[in-house]
């Protein structure tokens, strides 16, 4: 029996956002998981299982955020498969609860990225390199560092093929800084031109600092149970109707991954799964760790056709009254980069219509959520619902 | 903080490859002035990354022949800023995905290039080995026809 809308998030939360200093993602975790059961209105005796991400350093992250939390759970394990992990969480979870392991899941991602990265200069420049263990094929021999370039290889190659531009990256850059101007809680807070985004500080050509994700401490969390028992509650539920997940795991510089990226035969799954097609998605939230990235998924989720995201993000459509209001509390862009689980707190907010109409989408009832990383060829991709 | 130098670059000591026994002799090949990759003899196909057994058709007989060294330009990045002290002197240089045309593709970097001069997608490419010490050798690329 297909696990389509019997399960539902009942609750989310976010820590504090962008710059925490002297707190650590461990506690951050716990901040968004402790407002996230108060959300729900439960009482964490009933929470009975935790999955969730943390920094890879940091070995048993579930078990030492539950520890904190002061609960002991039935079914607990850490997701290790980069930014597409967040939405993978709340899928393991509704398939946990599915096979009697649990019935109440915590879900949640946490870093303090910007922390870790501005205790001195050294930590700044060592910060860009990548923080994962070194690979044999890495390149740094070559000078190659960082997720910037390896993701600049796509950028560059759908430049060549398609005739993107970079003013249409920028479209991206400024869509959601005018979606974080409207969130309070943002970690970018100036608005911005056009000209700013093309005078911005290069890093890696064909991006500069405008088309890459922010550091940031920031964690986000969802409870899950049964869509039946979230219909008790107080918050209306928001279903989850489909997901789906695929990974390139042959390599990014392989077939060619860079320009058709592993969202394509994910949302396919997702969509599937929850009955709808591209049309029905009232607003998308997207993993944007890059402008590029985002390009490749607008048409990797089918919301107009290969070659042409550049154009569709240019037209005006990402913005809160276009055509498909994307990343609207500003994205890892702009609002805060925690590895797509805001992404899912944001797609929560807006089909259970929790906003005033400054940040609202009119009439949001899909939300659709794509979740990336994993050395750039993992992806996840959900549905949620209006209950 | 100490600071290891190669001797004559001012610059700190680069990243040096992550040499294996199973990287071992692609290193030892561009040492030699001579690239080899892993070719397998079950069908034929060059691969990268080495591994025991050829990932098209999972043959274990496998042979590390010599490659031409031509190929084109996958893709490419250009570092504009400084992520490593040993690279600063080089900024602004190019990081490429060059695809060799025995198939496979893996990183380098791109040398070579006069003032001003640009690379693009698809820019055909040719080996050239630089030496990091008596041992270490990289196997860098510069556009084919470009002068010597």
């Amino acid at each position: 029996m297909s696990l389509s809308n019997r399960y539902a998030i009942a609750g989310t939360a976010t820590s504090r956002l962008g710059k925490v200093p002297g707190v650590g993602a461990i506690s951050l975790m716990t901040e968004a998981m402790r407002s996230c059961i108060e959300d729900a209105g439960i009482d964490r005796s009933e929470v009975d299982g935790v999955i969730c991400r943390g920094p890879d350093d940091v070995y048993g992250f579930h078990q030492r955020v539950a520890e904190r939390l002061g609960i002991n759970v039935g079914f607990s394990t850490t997701m290790d498969n980069g930014g597409a992990s967040q939405i993978m969480s709340v899928a393991l979870a509704a398939m946990a609860i599915d096979a009697g392991l649990c019935n109440v899941v915590l879900c949640g991602f946490a870093r303090d990225a910007w922390s870790r990265t501005h205790r001195s200069e050294e930590a700044r420049v060592a910060g860009r390199a990548a923080s994962v263990a070194r690979y044999e094929w890495g390149g740094e021999e070559f000078g190659m560092f960082g997720a910037p370039a390896m993701h600049g290889f796509g950028a560059r190659r759908h430049m060549a093929k398609y005739g993107t531009t970079k003013e249409q990256f920028g479209a991206v850059s400024l869509a959601f800084r005018e979606h974080a101007l409207r969130n309070p809680n943002a970690q970018m807070k100036k608005p911005l031109t056009m000209q700013d985004y093309l005078d911005a500080k290069p890093i890696v050509d064909p991006f500069s600092m405008l088309d890459c994700s922010l550091r940031s401490d920031a964690a986000g969390a969802m409870l899950v149970m049964s869509a039946e028992r979230a219909r008790d509650l107080a918050k209306t539920p928001v279903l989850i109707s489909g997901f789906g997940t695929h990974n390139n795991t042959q390599g990014w510089f392989v077939d060619d991954h860079m320009l058709t990226t592993a969202a394509a035969p994910s949302s396919k799954k997702a969509y599937a799964m929850a009955g709808i097609t591209p049309a029905d998605v009232d607003t998308f939230q997207v993993y944007d760790c890059f402008t590029y990235m985002v390009i490749a998924q607008l048409e990797d989720y089918g919301f107009c056709a290969k070659g042409e995201g550049g154009a569709f993000a240019a037209s005006g459509a990402l913005a809160l009254d276009g055509a498909l209001p994307t990343n609207t509390a500003g994205g890892q862009l702009s609002e805060s980069h925690a590895e797509g689980v805001l992404q899912i707190v944001e797609a929560v907010r807006q089909v259970r219509h929790d906003y005033g109409p400054e940040r609202q989408v009119k009439d949001a009832n899909i939300a659709m959520v794509s979740g990336h990383g994993g050395n750039t060829v993992c992806h996840s991709s959900m549905v949620l619902t209006r209950g | 903080m100490s600071i290891e130098t190669t001797g004559e670059r001012s610059a700190p000591r680069p990243p040096y490859p992550v040499i294996t026994d199973e990287t071992a002799p692609f290193w030892d090949s561009a040492h030699a002035r001579a690239l080899q990759l892993p070719h397998c003899r079950g069908c034929g196909e060059f691969f990268f990354p080495p591994a025991e057994f050829c990932r098209f058709c999972w043959s274990e007989e496998i042979s590390w022949d010599q490659v031409a060294g031509t190929g084109k330009i996958f893709s490419f990045v250009t570092f504009q800023r400084m992520y490593n002290r040993a690279f600063e002197e080089l900024l602004p240089y190019h990081v490429i995905v060059v695809e060799l045309d025995e198939g496979p593709r893996f990183m380098s970097r791109l040398t070579g290039l006069a003032e001003g001069e640009i690379p693009t997608v698809d820019a055909a490419v040719e080996v050239v080995y630089e030496d990091l010490d008596e041992t270490t050798t990289l196997p860098l690329f510069r556009l084919q026809g470009a002068a010597r």
